[in-house]
């Protein structure tokens, strides 16, 4: 009975891992990367890392929301909404947005942003037309040419195989806390099943955490019958009463003037103190249903729960306050989202997450890696006497190139797509993420022929590990070549973000530097 | 107070790898009395439990655990790095770690 539960419990922790692993690793990648997504897209639009960064200040505040409307009543009066967005530590720029309401046709009208100085002199409106972290953020849940909602089911499918592959992946581990510290180099199967063990166990909470949070984010998409049944199928009335900072409200049609939103400071401090406010929104400006919403910057909170003050735009009267007591499951709702997304950590948190994210990777690669290496043994025999490998051990070591390989270099690509492209360009940023995927299929193209012509062999990985160092080596360059700073100058004022972007690619070039050497060398003894 | 955290989290898991009979051997080049390995073990323990008491002093109760949990997960990677590729080094590191929270404590 023990012995039949461990078999049943291997094959569904293989399978369940195998069927999905290819796209459970451009998830757990673009999630990664996602901690950083703020820092890529600061990284992304170089018109902004000069005379534009600055830090938030309490003091600037009022004149900060004085020179913003000013500046969005006379740039954008018959706007949808303005968005005044304060400096934060993530995003270390003041930011003067508007919507324009929607085109017929159209579902949500165009989005500009536009971002004064820090002396408040000048105003940036031509900032290249770029994704950058975001669209990392959006690969993670929303993958990219297929369908948004379609997308989330099939991610929810990935990462409910994935929580099985956890969950079996523990009961078949018989030895988990004596091998907890174990690697053995250079035994092939055991090696990379020692890696696979390692990256799995010592981030096991993380892995479990992030995989169930992951699940539990779209829930309501997944499970919506307790929903349904409680809103009679009005889940936009579901919604609103989860989160009453989302009532759309209707324009009057009226028009009436704007009262100053620096008077409305006051309020603001009398309910949150000193907490730093992170954006005001205006609904409607010019309207007699106008609405000033305040949002906190809530910082370390472990909570998704977005704080806001919403005052009317004509009588500044306080129509609503985030309450500060929350129900049990909708604190526990938003601490599992806060988890997920970790939106409240700070630099060495941030740090400790994208390591355990790229553990998570390294997980769902090395098992893999490994499956190919099995089937690899099991066929030797007859390799040995000439035969071709199998049609599946291909097709692995394909999908294994293309996406394990690939998706680094793919990253690189996207990097310098950005830098390159020309700011003119139609749908620039729909270039830039054409550029990664294109890298994904001419990887793909040449493992397919690889495949087919049967030369699978390790140059194809060393090649493409030299391609990475070398792209992500020239990373800090290219920078120092396409924006008004370079590494040294952004270490003297101290933008810690850009700094770190580029010792990052550094720190990744030096690493695909040794796995390049160590493939060399492992293909020379080989070769012996 | 971080360099101090993780010193302690790596002193941690190193005293339980050495509580191990095959990484005890590989470190010191001898075999491990049961003895050592229970002491190793308990001290270990202690020094986990002390490094997670410093994280939740110093962070709070969630931060501190969120923390603490990847913290302990790049200890790991050290040590077994550590153990992988110089597993003689073990006891030094471990000292230098000792040597380095002390430091961070009396200076910062």
């Amino acid at each position: 009975m023990k012995e039949t539960f461990f078999r049943s419990m291997s094959w569904l922790h293989t399978w369940a891992g195998l069927l999905v692993c290819w796209l459970l690793l451009v998830i757990f990648f673009a999630g990664t990367l996602s901690y950083f997504r703020h820092e890529i897209t600061l990284w992304s639009k170089p018109e902004l890392h000069s005379g534009i960064l600055q830090s938030y200040s309490a003091q600037k505040v009022e004149q900060q929301l004085t020179q913003g409307q000013n500046y969005l009543n006379k740039q954008a009066p018959d706007a949808r909404s303005w968005y005044i967005e304060l400096p934060s530590t993530r995003k270390p720029y003041l930011s003067f947005n508007w919507q324009d309401f929607p085109e017929p046709g159209q579902r949500r009208g165009q989005f500009n942003q536009h971002q004064p100085s820090e002396d408040g002199q000048q105003v940036v409106t031509n900032v290249r037309d770029s994704k950058g972290g975001n669209f990392f953020y959006r690969l993670h849940f929303d993958l990219h040419y297929i369908p948004v909602g379609l997308a989330r089911w099939i991610v929810g499918f990935a990462t409910m195989f994935m929580l099985i592959a956890l969950i079996s992946g523990i009961v078949i581990h018989k030895r988990i806390f004596k091998d907890f510290f174990s690697f053995r180099r250079g035994k092939a199967s055991r090696t990379w099943l020692d890696a696979h063990n390692i990256s799995s166990v010592i981030a096991l909470p993380y892995h479990l955490m992030i995989t169930y949070t992951g699940l539990i984010a779209l829930m309501f998409m997944y499970m919506p019958w307790g929903v349904l049944t409680n809103y009679d199928g009005d889940t936009k009335a579901f919604r609103q009463a989860l989160n009453p900072t989302r009532v759309q409200i209707q324009p009057s049609g009226e028009p009436a003037n704007l009262i100053a939103i620096n008077t409305l400071l006051p309020q603001v401090r009398a309910l949150w103190g000193d907490l730093p406010i992170k954006q005001v929104v205006i609904s409607y400006p010019m309207d007699t249903n106008s609405r000033i919403s305040f949002y906190q910057n809530s910082a370390q909170s472990v909570s998704e729960q977005k704080v806001a003050a919403i005052f009317s735009g004509v009588s500044g009267e306080l129509l609503y306050a985030t309450p500060d007591e929350h129900s049990t499951s909708r604190s526990t709702y938003d601490t599992m989202m806060a988890l997920h997304t970790a939106r409240f950590s700070n630099g060495l948190l941030r740090g400790l997450f994208f390591l355990s994210g790229l553990l998570g990777c390294a997980i769902i690669a090395t098992g893999t890696l490994l499956w190919a290496v099995k089937i690899t043994q099991k066929q030797q025999r007859q390799l040995a006497l000439g035969a071709k490998p199998s049609i599946g051990l291909r097709l692995v070591n394909g999908l294994n190139l293309t996406l394990i390989a690939g998706l680094p270099l793919a990253t690189a690509v996207f990097f310098y797509a950005n830098r390159l492209i020309p700011s003119a360009i139609e749908n620039r940023s729909q270039w830039e993420v054409h550029s990664f995927f294109i890298t994904l299929g001419l990887i793909a193209t040449v493992a397919l022929i690889d495949g087919v012509s049967l030369k699978q062999s390790k140059i194809r990985w060393q090649q493409l590990a030299w391609a990475c160092a070398a792209l992500f080596a020239g990373i800090p360059l290219l920078n120092a070549l396409t924006s008004p700073s370079n590494l040294w100058q952004n270490m003297q004022t101290q933008q810690w973000s850009l700094v770190g972007f580029d010792l990052l690619c550094v720190l990744s070039a030096i690493i695909m530097f040794m796995v390049a050497r160590k493939l060399s060398s492992s293909h020379q003894q080989s070769a012996l | 107070m971080i360099v101090s955290i993780m010193s302690v989290s790596y002193i941690g898991l190193g005293l339980f790898a050495l509580s191990m009979f095959t990484h005890f051997r590989d470190a010191l080049k001898r075999t491990q009395t049961e003895t050592q390995q229970h002491l190793f073990k308990l001290t270990g323990g202690l020094v986990l439990i002390g490094s997670y008491a410093a994280a939740l002093t110093q962070y709070g109760g969630i931060y501190g655990t969120l923390i603490l949990m990847g913290i302990l997960t790049v200890s790991a990677l050290l040590v077994i790095l550590t153990l992988s590729y110089r597993p003689k080094a073990l006891p030094f590191t471990m000292l230098i770690c000792a040597i380095c929270s002390g430091g961070q404590q009396l200076f910062f």
